[in-house]
Order: structure tokens, then C-alpha cells, then sequence
């Protein structure tokens, strides 16, 4: 009896205090992703890398646009979710800042200017830049054997050339955009060899490429569109980097991070391990086979070799 | 042949032109676009016998009963021999495959179903109950025997089933949270519009205003606002109010209700004839009698009226809620986007357009209840 009465107070005294170490960070971590197909998969994949890493979360993925997760993780409504370097000159207003125009300088930049200025911490990237890209149809890129923006804007230029490009608006008006192009590489896409689309889908514009509508043979794209592949499209590889550069990246808050440290040994393998092509595999398994993005991350993560 | 009848032979040749339409499209996976199967091809004998039930269920000597009885039987028919013409079509495909719904097959659905409707609106309540019931027991049947599965629809639900149930419920809870805070707002705005009418005009005015405003603009502006109001008040997060989330998508909505609410209450408030309200008078009721037993019963048909454009407003626009993390099926509708997937759209729009028009069926028998007891 005597036993059994200490046994139960040491075991309240226990309780208290593991009650008391978890109080510090009895919050979980509230993961958020974009509502694109990228961001469903990012999602899952931080969250099933978290859960191995026995680190509590609570997922809103597919939360909203940019905007909205933006907003959210500033106000501390939510604490980590994917976000891509590039969109760090919108973020702080330096769209002119030739540092987004890399990788490795854009995250750095960002990292810096959102660690003062917000407290959030940039975890380490993925090398899979996620920008405006011109890609052609298979065939032609490989019979004329095109595949950077170089080969693409001397292609452009030769006379009788049957390149036609599908894109939206935005990137043909955007002086960002296909001008950056043309002023970094030196050529003028011709407008007559434009069919511009008022809406942004890079489906509508890879679907016309693929399939060759109104002699469409090249489409405006996304870096990692998970249908590039799928549609046996090419992508003109931006070798003089005259689009700013996006690549994804878990953004936290610092003061999650400092609760929570293993976060950053968690996610980085698994950031690593996204190369253009891997993401761009992913995404189609979603995109193009109807696959979820859970399944689809959670297959991928048993891949990674733990670090 | 009469007006009414030729209405119906209207609608059963729509059905038909739609048996010569696009059915079902066949594609190698979800992006790429199909290959359309024509109605007639893709459902063979099935779909003529579909077809000869519904245009029996035209003639006027056919009674009503067993013509709602020939349409609805023509509609299972038309579903059934889908289902089987895709299976069909995917059986020696590779798994990325898909079969979609064509404009062809929603034409004579809609069709059909109007069909049924046209007749069995001739029908006795009970008659109509128990007919819906019927259709209601068929679907099920055939859902629970897998005929759907190979549709890609089907195959976009099965992937996320309890996303989707739950997508559905959090959407009517949501609605549902909107209607009651949009009510807190317009009843006592129109009480006290009733007995000062100087007030109505300001009123009217300022929740007009709201509806000059895109809804998605409403929901994005209340972020910030909810986000400052929370750093003034951090006590209110305690009440699980978030700046993202429900809180945003719940207020905006009810802001767009308020205005049909208010005007149906303060409108069915000032219905009374003011002659049976001098005669209450004379009769010598009170203010409060008068409101209780003669203002309000004539008020109620045009309350009710109100309640039913909100509601199926608030089905509607909660959809945009999936834009500010606040769940529901508006979710689905923009994953959907984002990936191009037209089935995974439909899988958020279809059951909120079903809402919408049950949330009308009931709320309009409400409306008629009503109107008759008064």
C-alpha cells in the first residue's frame, strides 16, 4: 500500500514535469502550402519528413495563393511553408536587384532581408528553378538540336524559321519576361509568331505545343510543370539567367525554429533531393496520372536516404 | 398537340440530341486532351432503349405516374449504360488513362431529369416523394454496384474520398455559420429599420455597398483586418478566431447575406396591410400583440423568401472560401484549377450546385407552407 502511494506520486511528479518541458512547445507546427499542385506536394513532403523527425504538426496545406500564405506566416498564423527565392523581390520591393537573377544569391538575399525584417528563417533550397521558361516540341528541339536560349534565339532568327509560340499576355507584355529574353540573348521574337493567350495556364500553351494547334511548336512554361515531360516537351535552358530565379525553399519562423531546431535537419535532405527533373516527375505523377499528392510524396520520401 | 406537351417532346428530342453528341472522352491521362465516343457508339442498345423510354414519357395519354416513372427508368438507363461504356473503354488501358463526361451526356441528363420533373409535378405529394425516392434508391444501387467506378470523376473521388466528405461538410457548417451571423446582423437592423423607417435608407445604403465589392476582394481585405484586430486583441484568438481560416470566409459571406435578409425582414415587417393593422388597433391590441398576431404571420412568406435567396447564396459564394484556407468544397474547385483537372473541379462544383438547388427545394416549400397559413 505504502509502495503503491509513493509509486503514484513519483508518477504525478513525472507527469508535471513532462507537462512542464512540453508546455515550452506544446504548439505544433502549423504546416502551409500553396494551393498548386507543387505546393500540395512540398506540403506533404515536409509533413511526412516531420513526422519522422517525431516533430508535432498540424497541416493546412493548399491554404491559398502566394499572397495569402505570405500574409499568414508574417502574422504567425501559420509557421512554415515552401516559398520560392525569386519571390523575395516582390516581397521587399527590389525587382531590380540583379541577385534574384541566381540561385544561390537570391537565397541569400531573401534569407537575409526576411530574417531582419521578419523574423523568418530560410531553410536550405532545392536547386529546381521554378521560372518562366520557353520550351519546344521534342521532335523539333532534337532535329534541329536546340537546348538553351542561345540555340532557341538563333533558331528564332533564321529566316524561314517555323518556330510559333504559345503564351500568356503577361509574359509577352511583362518587360520581366519574354523582353528579358530578348534583351539577354539578343533577338526579337516576332509578334506574328505569337499566339497569346489572355489567361496564364501553361497547360493551354503546352497542350497547343504538343499537339501542334495553329502550328504552335513551342509554349511558354513553368520550370517544373509536372506536364513538360508528359507532353514530350523541351525546355530552352536560361544559360546567361535572364529570368529571376525561383527555387524553392521552407520558410519558418524563427522562433519555431529555436522550439523545434530538428526542423532543419529534417527538411533538408529532403529539399536536396528535388532536382529539376525530380520535381517535374512528381508533379506529373499528380498533374497528369491523378495521383495525390500524399501518395505521391510520401513514395518519394521512402526514396531519400536519411542524412 | 398541346403547349405542355410540346414543351415535354422539346425536351425529350434535347435528350436525343444529345445521344448524337460527344459522350464520353477517352484520353491518355488527365492533361492530355480525348478522343470523343458519340452517345449512340459508346452506349449501343442501352442508350436506344433509354432513348425509347423517354420520348414515351412525352405523349399525353400516357398517365403521369408511369410516364415519370418511363423518364426516370430512361435516366437510370442513360447512367447505367455510361458507367459500362467507360469500363469498357478503359479495360485495356494503362492506369494513367481517363474517361470523362462529354457535353452530349450532361445535356441528356439534364434533359431526363426535366422530363421526370415536367411529369411528376402532376403528381400528388406523395406520389413525388415516393418517385424520389425511387431515383434516389436506383443511384445508390447502381453506385454500390461499381458501375461508375471507371469514370473519371469516380476515380478523382476514390482518390480522396474522406477529403471530399469532409470538404462537404465543412462547407455546409461554414454556410450554415454564415446564415446565423448574417441573421444577427439583419434582424435587429430591420427591427430597429421598422420603427424608425428614417434609419432604413443609411442601412440599405451601407450593406448595398458590400455588394458593390467583389467577393473575392471581401475575402482577401478581411485577412489584414482580422490580423490587426488580433494583434489589438490576442484574447479573441482564445475564441478560435484566426485572420486565415473559417473567420474571414464566415464574415464575408454573412456580409453579402445581410443585405437579402435585412430587406425581406424589414419588407415583410412593413407587408401588413395597414387597414388589419388599424383594425388590431381598434380591436384594442398593444404594439406587441399587434406585431405577434398580425405583423408577423403576413411577414413570415416574405421573410421566407429572403432566407432562400441567402441561403443558396451562402452555398454559392462559400465555394471562395477554399481561397482563404477556410476548407470546404471550394478547395477541391481550386486544386482543381491549378491542375487543369476539369473532373476534380467537378467533384467541388457538382455537390455544391446540388446543395444550392436542395437548399432552394426546401426553403421554397417553406416559402409556400407559409404563404398558405397566412
Amino acid at each position: 500500500m505504502a509502495i503503491h502511494s509513493i509509486g503514484r506520486r513519483s508518477m504525478a511528479a513525472l507527469a508535471l514535469t513532462f507537462a512542464g518541458a512540453a508546455g515550452a512547445q506544446a504548439r505544433p507546427v502549423i504546416v502551409a502550402s500553396k494551393i498548386d499542385t507543387e505546393g500540395a506536394l512540398l506540403g506533404n513532403l515536409i509533413l511526412a519528413a516531420l513526422a519522422k523527425a517525431n516533430i508535432p504538426t498540424e497541416a493546412r496545406l493548399s491554404l491559398g495563393p502566394t499572397r495569402i500564405l505570405r500574409t499568414a506566416l508574417v502574422a504567425g498564423e501559420i509557421d512554415l511553408y515552401p516559398e520560392y527565392t525569386g519571390n523575395g523581390a516582390f516581397f521587399f520591393q527590389r525587382v531590380d536587384d540583379p541577385a534574384w537573377h541566381s540561385g544561390a544569391s537570391g537565397y541569400a538575399l531573401v534569407a537575409r532581408l526576411d530574417r531582419e525584417a521578419n523574423s523568418l528563417v530560410w531553410l536550405p533550397r532545392a536547386e529546381a528553378n521554378n521560372t518562366w521558361a520557353i520550351a519546344l516540341r521534342g521532335d523539333l528541339a532534337r532535329s534541329q538540336n536546340l537546348a538553351t536560349m542561345e540555340d532557341l534565339a538563333r533558331a528564332v532568327a533564321a529566316p524561314g524559321s517555323s518556330i510559333k509560340l504559345a503564351a500568356s499576355a503577361e509574359f509577352v507584355e511583362s518587360p520581366a519576361a519574354l523582353g528579358s529574353f530578348e534583351r539577354t540573348y539578343g533577338f526579337t521574337f516576332p509578334r506574328d509568331r505569337i499566339v497569346v493567350l489572355p489567361g496564364g495556364d501553361t497547360a493551354v500553351t503546352m497542350r497547343a505545343a504538343a499537339q501542334g494547334i495553329s502550328g504552335v511548336n513551342a509554349a511558354m512554361v513553368y520550370g517544373t510543370d509536372g506536364a513538360i515531360s508528359a507532353l514530350d516537351l523541351v525546355v530552352m535552358r536560361d544559360s546567361k539567367g535572364a529570368q529571376i530565379v525561383y527555387e524553392p525553399a521552407p520558410v519558418v519562423r524563427a522562433a519555431v525554429l529555436e522550439a523545434y531546431p530538428g526542423i532543419r535537419a529534417a527538411l533538408a535532405p529532403v529539399f536536396a533531393s528535388l532536382s529539376l527533373e525530380v520535381l517535374q516527375r512528381l508533379n506529373a505523377q499528380i498533374a497528369v496520372e491523378g495521383k495525390t499528392a500524399q501518395a505521391v510524396a510520401q513514395a518519394h520520401f521512402a526514396t531519400i536516404p536519411p542524412s | 398537340m398541346g403547349a405542355v406537351e410540346a414543351g415535354r417532346a422539346c425536351l425529350a428530342l434535347l435528350a436525343l440530341a444529345g445521344l448524337a453528341a460527344p459522350w464520353l472522352s477517352v484520353a491518355p491521362n488527365r492533361l492530355l486532351p480525348g478522343t470523343p465516343v458519340m452517345g449512340l457508339a459508346a452506349l449501343g442498345a442501352m442508350g436506344g432503349l433509354a432513348a425509347l423510354a423517354l420520348l414515351a414519357a412525352v405523349p399525353r395519354r400516357v398517365p403521369a405516374g408511369l410516364a415519370a416513372l418511363l423518364a426516370l427508368a430512361g435516366v437510370a438507363l442513360l447512367l447505367a449504360a455510361t458507367g459500362q461504356a467507360a469500363a469498357v473503354a478503359m479495360a485495356d488501358l494503362a492506369p494513367a488513362a481517363r474517361a470523362g463526361l462529354g457535353a452530349g451526356f450532361w445535356l441528356s441528363l439534364v434533359a431526363g431529369i426535366s422530363l421526370f420533373a415536367a411529369r411528376a409535378a402532376a403528381l400528388p405529394t406523395l406520389g413525388q416523394a415516393g418517385l424520389v425516392l425511387a431515383g434516389v434508391l436506383l443511384l445508390a444501387l447502381l453506385w454500390r454496384a461499381g458501375v461508375f467506378e471507371a469514370l473519371s470523376l469516380l476515380v478523382e473521388y476514390r482518390a480522396r474520398e474522406d477529403a471530399v466528405q469532409a470538404a462537404l461538410l465543412r462547407h455546409l457548417a461554414l454556410s450554415g455559420a454564415a446564415l446565423a451571423l448574417a441573421l444577427l446582423i439583419a434582424l435587429p437592423l430591420a427591427w430597429a429599420g421598422f420603427l424608425r423607417p428614417g434609419t432604413a435608407g443609411a442601412v440599405g445604403a451601407a450593406l448595398g455597398a458590400v455588394q458593390v465589392v467583389p467577393a473575392i476582394a471581401l475575402f482577401a481585405i478581411l485577412i489584414p483586418l482580422l490580423a490587426a484586430l488580433l494583434a489589438a486583441l490576442p484574447a479573441l484568438r482564445g475564441f478560435g478566431l484566426g485572420a486565415i481560416g473559417p473567420a474571414p470566409a464566415v464574415l464575408a459571406t454573412a456580409l453579402y447575406l445581410a443585405l437579402p435578409l435585412w430587406r425581406a425582414v424589414l419588407g415583410g415587417l412593413t407587408a401588413a396591410d395597414p387597414a388589419a393593422v388599424a383594425a388590431a388597433q381598434a380591436m384594442g391590441m398593444g404594439e406587441g400583440r399587434i406585431t405577434l398576431e398580425v405583423r408577423l404571420p403576413l411577414a413570415l412568406p416574405v421573410f421566407a423568401g429572403g432566407l432562400r435567396l441567402a441561403v443558396v447564396q451562402a452555398i454559392g459564394l462559400m465555394t471562395l472560401g477554399g481561397l482563404v484556407g477556410a476548407g470546404g468544397l471550394g478547395t477541391l474547385v481550386f486544386q482543381g484549377l491549378a491542375q487543369f483537372a476539369t473532373d476534380l473541379m467537378l467533384l467541388g462544383a457538382l455537390p455544391v450546385i446540388v446543395l444550392a438547388l436542395l437548399a432552394d427545394a426546401a426553403t421554397r416549400g417553406l416559402e409556400h407552407a407559409l404563404g398558405r397559413g397566412a
